[in-house]
Order: structure tokens, then sequence, then C-alpha cells
């Protein structure tokens, strides 16, 4: 496995007309993301997610540090022929319809136009948008924007992949086919970096994490070892019954119960997410290794979703 | 001017204000960037260029018409194309309310379509390129673009082709539809002014009341000076100097067409409809055999341009001449003829007398020349009054005019008077100025693009109309001051400096040591800065289709023929902008983050 992308020491200062600083976004981030694997870039609102991909791809100059992206500098534009992004908003041409704006993309591309006419139509036919192909983007509402701007970053059929938040504004369905197609991008053996919000797809599709708080990269490793609560287990039965339940705690065994599995109980990447926004305000300027963050609940934070869906140990 | 010597000029300037431009972003480049990173400054920098380079050498034609195609269906279904509609039908206004204005000229006909279109394409051509790119940025949409492989250069030609592209749409069709009204709406008895005349124009010089020689006629109090005046019965002429006549073509017509539109200006207030008549006089500079026409012509201030105005000097005009005084000219060919009518007279004369001789019965009287008293023989204007020797290049032929009524004044422009060669067509003329709106057009095309690279469409804008106004006042001014320099430097008097010494030492001569070198090396060097800076900045009123003291020929309403060179000049105009502002425009798009700000 090769590094795909690798950023050393990138900061990012947003400066307004005079060049007086205004918004440090990005502090001293280093990371790599290898080939074929899954990347999420989590943080809240405003952690530089978006910061960060811009910089990848040179729509941004880093203050300081540098962003190797295929072995290449972000500026060089060949790279660009193996690369597909989705941007945070679609940020397509709205006077377009969805035909010609795959052809426009298409064409930017070293591609014959047979390749490029077969091409749009499987991915016009992956993003469902073939009942629409003839109409102005202008026209299409939000989620449909969002498919039409997946089937242009797909259009090269890219081998590796920034998406931006992919899943915004997408219906559960497509949600869930977008999933189904961040893996088959993975199958194929392409690279995909993706910033999102919703925690669970992330938690289900990505390989491995970083989490990002103002500028600073809290925290960063495999999803599997950063959700492993070690020192504990946990069991797994088939059907308790009433009594059982009330006895469970005494004596497990003695009740004739299966015993399933016998494993680390994991914590949801939810939980862990607010746990190190928490932290991070609490302790700013220190970087979380794996396990290192304290288990449990966190009562302080909303959580809509309820964190114990993936079965957290409550003390 | 062979057309030649024009590209060569043009282009060889044109590599010095490129040169100069390119070597003046460099070191802004190199000062920018020695501040920002310092000692990494050179190996940055370096890079950059390179990759300019390379950028800019290697485009991708299929990228840039991706680029161009989407830029002309982002303007049509932005309903540029309503505005041409607008516009045509303000033109159709327009003529609605001129149909019952009585004109017995096609200029209002021609400058109600061809004016306005100033008026609309020009903000048309800057409102569509100048935006452009801006809001591309503002939107982001210019993010899914660049994370193509798609170099700025490309982005920057494909914006101008597409840009171009939709104006040259809109000027086609403004031109036919203002073709077609002009081809409607001009009555048929002034279909015979739609032409397009070709003149070749001379130097005008005057004679004072006593005879001398004068820069300048009578001022009559006209204020405006647009004219200088010649008075009756007096020895005050206005003489036309022409350099070079066409003879090929001149030789080919019926009669030798001079046109003139003389001004009459009465001290005494007669009526008006006396007419004020003038004497027409045609002179080889060399030979100085003088012709005076036997008709009287007048002048025709209140007829149209038409043919009215044209005189048509005959090709061959009757030459008495008293045998036995000497000549004023020295015309060995026509000395012969004059020699060879004379001995046929004297045949004539003695076969006469010997037939008189013959029947009186007497001897024959001898007879001589002294009994021929005078001959008349043809001269052929073009040939005997017209000097087209190589050693006497740039005095072809004089025209002298004198007012022949007396305490009556004729008033007389350079433009005044003309040879009028074949006429061209209307239709033809009417494309070359359409070729000139659409380029003007196209440069703007050019240079609102290229602003927009690095400012804001508002900012680009104004950018762009202060380089309009700076080209049609400027560059009239710099050729003034060029001009000035080079006869300083023609009649010895040197260039601005030398002949500033000159002037405070009041001697005619200057000593010849080191200083007056450098001095006339200064002065050298700031005849080409001129020329130079002349260049750098468009002369756009070579590409107005009005005439103005300068450039009349450029009146194609008055029905004047648009010389070639100024189409030459034209297309070096925009070619030479063409590549220098891609550049600029490319450096625009890579040294900024294409980031709303
Ligand atoms: N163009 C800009 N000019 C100035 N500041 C900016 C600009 N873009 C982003 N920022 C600032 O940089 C910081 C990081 O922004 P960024 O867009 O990278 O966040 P993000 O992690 O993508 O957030 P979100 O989850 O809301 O998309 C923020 O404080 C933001 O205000
Ligand atoms: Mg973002």
């Amino acid at each position: 496995m090769s590094a795909v992308i690798e950023i050393r020491n990138l900061s990012k200062i947003y400066r307004d007309f005079w060049g007086r600083p205004k918004v440090k976004a990005l502090n001293s981030l280093s990371l790599d993301v290898q080939q074929g694997e899954i990347f999420g870039l989590l943080g809240p609102n405003g952690s530089g997610k978006t910061t960060t991909l811009k910089c990848l791809l040179g729509l941004l100059f880093p203050t300081s540090g540098t962003a190797t992206i295929l072995g290449k500098p972000s500026h060089d534009v060949e790279k660009n022929e193996r690369i597909g992004y989705l941007p945070e908003e679609s940020y397509l041409y709205k006077f377009l319809t969805g035909d010609e704006t795959l052809d426009f993309y298409g064409r930017l591309f070293k591609m014959s136009a047979a390749e490029l006419k077969k091409r749009k139509e499987e991915l016009l036919d992956l993003v469902k948008i073939k009942h629409a192909r003839h109409r102005q983007l202008k026209e299409y509402s939000k989620g449909m924007t969002r498919r039409i701007g997946l089937a242009q970053a797909l259009i090269n059929d890219p081998d590796l992949i920034l998406l931006d938040e992919p899943t915004s504004g997408l219906d559960p369905i497509a949600n869930s086919q977008m999933k189904d197609l961040i893996l088959d991008l993975k199958k194929q053996g392409k690279t995909v970096v993706m910033c999102s919000h919703l925690l669970a797809d992330v938690q289900d599709v990505c390989d491995r994490i970083a989490i990002l708080h103002q500028g600073d990269l809290k925290v960063l490793g495999n999803v599997q070892d950063l959700l492993q609560t070690k020192g504990e287990s946990q069991l797994r039965t088939s059907e308790l019954s009433e009594e059982a339940l009330k006895e469970v705690q005494q004596v497990l065994a003695k009740h004739g119960v299966d015993l399933k599995e016998a494993s680390h109980p994991t914590t949801t990447l939810e939980d862990l997410f607010l746990r190190t926004v928490m932290e991070s305000e609490q302790r700013p300027g220190r970087r979380f290794e794996p396990g290192e963050l304290p288990t449990g609940s966190v009562e302080q934070a909303d959580s809509p979703t309820g964190a114990t869906e993936g079965g957290s140990r409550k003390n | 001017m062979s057309f030649l010597y024009v590209l060569w000029q043009q282009l060889g300037y044109w590599f010095i204000v490129v040169g100069g431009a390119a070597g003046a972003f460099l070191l802004v480049g190199i000062v920018v960037s020695l501040l920002q990173h310092g000692s990494a400054a050179p190996a940055i920098l370096g890079a950059t260029l390179v990759r300019g380079v390379k950028d800019l050498l290697f485009m991708s034609a299929k990228r840039i018409a991706a680029i161009a195609k989407l830029t002309f269906v982002e303007s049509y279904r932005r309903q540029v194309f309503a505005v041409g509609l607008v516009f045509l039908g303000v033109i159709m206004f327009g003529g609605w309310f001129f149909g019952d204005a009585k004109s017995d000229s096609i200029a209002p006909y021609v400058s109600t379509v061809v004016t306005p279109m100033w008026f609309v394409l020009v903000p048309m051509s800057l409102l569509v390129s100048c935006w452009g790119i801006p809001a591309d940025v503002k939107e982001r949409s210019i993010h899914t673009v660049v994370t193509k492989p798609v170099k700025r250069s490309e982005i920057v030609v494909g914006r101008m082709l597409g840009y171009s592209a939709i104006m040259t749409v809109i000027v086609v069709a403004v031109s036919l539809g203002n073709y077609l009204w002009l081809m409607g709406q001009v009555p048929e008895h002034l279909k015979d002014q739609m032409v397009a005349r070709v003149p070749v124009y001379g130097e005008l010089t005057f004679l004072d009341r006593q005879g001398m020689p004068s820069k300048v006629g009578i001022n009559v109090g006209d204020p405006w000076e647009y004219r200088s005046y010649i008075e009756g019965q007096t020895q005050s002429r206005a003489i036309w100097r022409f350099s070079f006549l066409d003879l090929g073509t001149l030789k080919k017509m019926e009669s030798i067409p001079l046109e003139h539109r003389f001004e009459a200006f009465r001290t005494v207030k007669g009526r008006i409809e006396v007419e004020t008549r003038f004497q027409l006089t045609l002179i080889n500079p060399t030979t100085k055999l003088r012709m005076t026409l036997p008709a009287m012509y007048s002048v025709r201030e209140f007829v149209a341009s038409g043919r009215e105005r044209v005189l048509e000097v005959p090709q061959t005009l009757p030459l008495t001449v008293e045998v036995n005084k000497k000549t004023e000219w020295e015309d060995p060919d026509l000395q012969q003829r004059v020699d060879e009518e004379v001995e046929r007279v004297l045949e004539e004369l003695r076969k006469e007398e010997a037939a008189a001789a013959a029947a009186a019965n007497r001897a024959p009287k001898e007879i001589t020349r002294q009994d021929v008293k005078e001959v008349t023989v043809d001269v052929f204007v073009l040939d005997d009054l017209v000097d087209d020797t190589v050693e006497n290049l740039g005095s072809a032929l004089t025209v002298e005019i004198a007012c022949v009524e007396p305490n009556q004044f004729i008033g007389v422009n350079p433009a005044d008077l003309f040879v009028r060669l074949s006429d061209k067509s209307f239709t033809g003329n009417y494309v070359k100025a359409m070729v000139g709106i659409w380029l003007f057009v196209i440069l703007l095309v050019i240079l609102g693009t290229t602003s927009s690279c690095f400012v804001k469409g508002p900012v680009a804008t104004l950018l762009c109309v202060g380089l309009i106004i700076l080209g049609y006042h400027l560059t009239g001014h710099l050729e003034t001051q060029r001009q000035l320099a080079e006869a300083q430097a023609v009649h010895g008097a040197g260039g601005p400096l030398e002949a500033t010494y000159k002037l405070l030492t009041k001697s005619p001569e200057l000593p010849n040591n080191f200083g007056t070198k450098v001095m006339s090396k200064i002065d050298g060097a700031a005849v080409s800065a001129l020329n130079v800076a002349q260049l750098a900045v468009p002369d756009l009123t070579r590409f107005s289709t009005e005439a103005t003291d300068r450039q009349l020929q450029l009146d194609i309403s008055r029905g004047f023929d648009i010389p070639a060179t100024h189409m030459i000049y034209r297309f070096i105009v925009v070619l030479s902008y063409f590549i220098p502002m891609v550049i600029l425009g490319y450096f625009s798009l890579v040294l900024r983050e294409l980031e709303h700000k």
C-alpha cells in the first residue's frame, strides 16, 4: 500500500483583502491516505475539512506546508486526469442540462467521444437522473443536483475520489445507495476521501478517519481500533426471558444461555466524535491516541439518535 | 505603403511592446516573490515560469473548444441575444422618426444605423466579457473546472473565444439587419450615393493676396478654422500637391474626376443663388507646364456628395503655344510635338503660298517659323501634366484653385479636393466597416476577459472603459508628439533635447562632445519610446466609422472607401493584444486563489 495523499505540516490562514490574517483554518496538519482505502475526514462545522480538500486540489494555496496528491504537487493539472471531486455544494453551471453538464466535464478529459457517451449513460443510470437529463440544472432539486454532481465527479472513472459531504441532501434510499457506491469504488481498488457529518455512515464505510477541531488534528486512525474499548468484555446472547434478565447480572451461565460472542465492546463513532470535540474544548492543543479518550456516555451532548445502538456501556 | 511594410513595422513595434511588458511583469513578479518567499523566491519563480511556458505552449484545442462552447451557451441562455433584438427595435424606431426628414444625402441614413452600433456593442462586449470569470469564481463553478485537467491558459483562451463567438453572431446579425434596413429605407434618388469613393488626397498650401506662398489662407473669422479662404480676383490661390497618382487606373477612365467640396463666403450681401465661381489650373511640378481649364466651375455647397461635385477633367486638353515666344515650361517631349505641329502648319502654309503664287504667277514668298504665330497641340493630362518618374517621386501633380468673383471668398480644407478614383462598391465598404467594428468588439472582449481574471466585474469594466478613453485621446496626442519629434529630427533640429539646447544656447550647431552625443542618443530613444507607446495603447480612432479631422476617409456614411492600411492596422492591433493578454490572464488565474472573497 502506498500513500496517495501526503499532507505535511499543512497550515492555512485566510487573509482579508489587505493581507491581514482573518481565520486560522488549518494548523500544521499532517496525514497520509493510502491507496485503496476509504478515508473519512470528520469534524464540527468550520473545523477545516473543506479547506483541507481545497488545499489538496490547488484551489487554495497553503500558508505553509505541502500537500502531495498522487505523487504530484497540488497545482499540477495533469494529475486531475485521475481525480474526481465532488464539492461541498454542487458548484455546477445552472444553465446547462444534466446531459450537457456531463458532456462538458467529460470533454475536459482525454476521452474519446464514444467512450464519453457510454460513460455518460452509465452514470445517468447510476445516479438515476435519466428522466431529467434534458432539463437545466437550475430546475433540479437539491438532491438531484447532488446526484449530477456525483456523476460529474466520476465521469473520468477516477482512481482517487474526493467527496465533500456526499450524502448531504440525499434521500434515505439515495443515501444507502451512496454508501454502496463508495464500497463498490473501494472494491474496484479506488481510493476515496470523504467529509461527512453522518457518523453512522462514516462508521459503516470508512477504513480510517481523522477528526479535526478548529484546524487541529485530534484523532487519526483505523475505525475499528478507535472504537474498541479495552479492558472490558461484551457478551452477545439470544433472546432473554424476563427472569433471565433479572438474574443475568448474578449468574449468567447458570441459566444455560448460549454464549454467541465474547469480545471487546465497541463504542459508536458518534460517541467518539462527541467526546473528542468535548475533550478538545476542555483540553485544547492535544492530540488523542486510540483508546485514550474516556469511555462512557456523553450526557452533556444532545444526541438525537441515541448513542446506544452500537452497545455502549453505561456505568 | 505596401502591405508588408506596414505589417513589418507594426510587428516590430509590437515585439518591443510585448518584450517590455513581459520584462515589467517579471520585475514585479520578482519583487513580490522576494517579499513573500524570501530566499526560496528564485526557485518558486523559476518553477512558475517554466510551468507558465508549458501551459501556454501546449494547450488542448478540445478543452478550449469545450470552454468556449460553455461560454457561448451561458451567454446565449442568459438572453444576450435579446439585447440585440432590442437594439434592432431601437433602429427601427429611429428609422420611423427619420422617415419624415427630407435628406438629400445618404449620410444621415447610414449614421442612423452605424452610430448606435457603437453605443450598443461596446457596453455589450464589456458586459459579456468582464463579468463571466468573476461570476464563475463567485459561484465557485470554476472549482469543478480547475479540478479537471484544465490549464488556466485554456480557460482564458476558451473564454475569449466563447465571448468572441457570441459577439460575432451579434455583430453579424445587427449588421445584416442594418444593411437590409438601409437598402429598404434609402430613397431611390439617393441610391447613386451608395458607393465607396476612393479618394487621393493632396497636400494644401496657399498663395496670399500678393501671391506669396503661405501655409494658411485668409481667416474670415470662422472660429473653428476648419477652412481657410482665398479671395476672388486677387493673387490668392489654394494649391494642392498630389504626391502620387495611380496612372494605370486613371488612364482607363474617360476623364479624370476631381471632387471638390468648397464653401463660399460672401462679403457683399449678394443673392444666395449667385454662383461663386472658380478656376482650375493643373501644373506639372517638374516641367512647370500649366493648363488652366477653359471652363469655370462653381462652388456647389447645397448639393449632396453625388456626382454634381465632380469636375471631369478631360484626358486631353488643347494647348495653344505662341511659337515665337519662349515657353514657361520645359518638356522636350511636348516641345517635339509642338515643333512637329509647327512643321505641319508651315507645310500647309507653304502649300497655300505655292498655290497662291502659282495663281498669281509670281514667285512664292519664303515662309519661315516667324510666320506661324501660334499652334494648338493636344496635351495628355496624365502624361504631360503628371510626373510619375521615380526621381520626382512625391510630387506628381499640382492643382491650383482661383476664385474669380471679386469680393467673394472660397473656403478650402485639405480634404476639400481629391482625385476620385473609380468607385468601389458600397456593400464591400459596408462589410469593411462592419469588420472594423467587429475587430474592435473582439479587442474589447480580449481586454475585458483579461481584466476579469484579476479584478471583479465592475472594476474590470471600469478598467476597460479607461483604456478605451486612453485609446481615443492619448494616441492622437502621442501621434502629434511623435510627428513633432520626427519633423525636428528631419529638419536638423534634432530630437526634443537637442532642439531645447539649441533654443537655449541660440546656436545652430551642436558642439561635438560627449554630452551632446548622449543627448542625441536620448533623443533617439525618446522618439522610439513614443513610437512604442503609440502601439502599446491602441489607436482606437482608427477603428472609428466616423470622420475625424485626421481620418476623413473612415466615414462610410459619406461614402468613402476604407483603405486597406486601416484594415491591416486593425487586424494587427487585435492580434498583437491577443497574445500578451492571454499571458497576463493566465498568470492572474494561476497566481490567485480562485476563491470568492
Ligand atoms: N473563503 C473563506 N474566507 C475566509 N474564511 C474562510 C473561508 N472559507 C472557510 N473559511 C473559514 O475557515 C474555517 C474552516 O472552514 P471549512 O470550510 O474548511 O470548514 P468545514 O470543516 O468544511 O466546515 P463544514 O462542516 O461547515 O463544511 C472556518 O472558520 C471558516 O470560517
Ligand atoms: Mg465543509
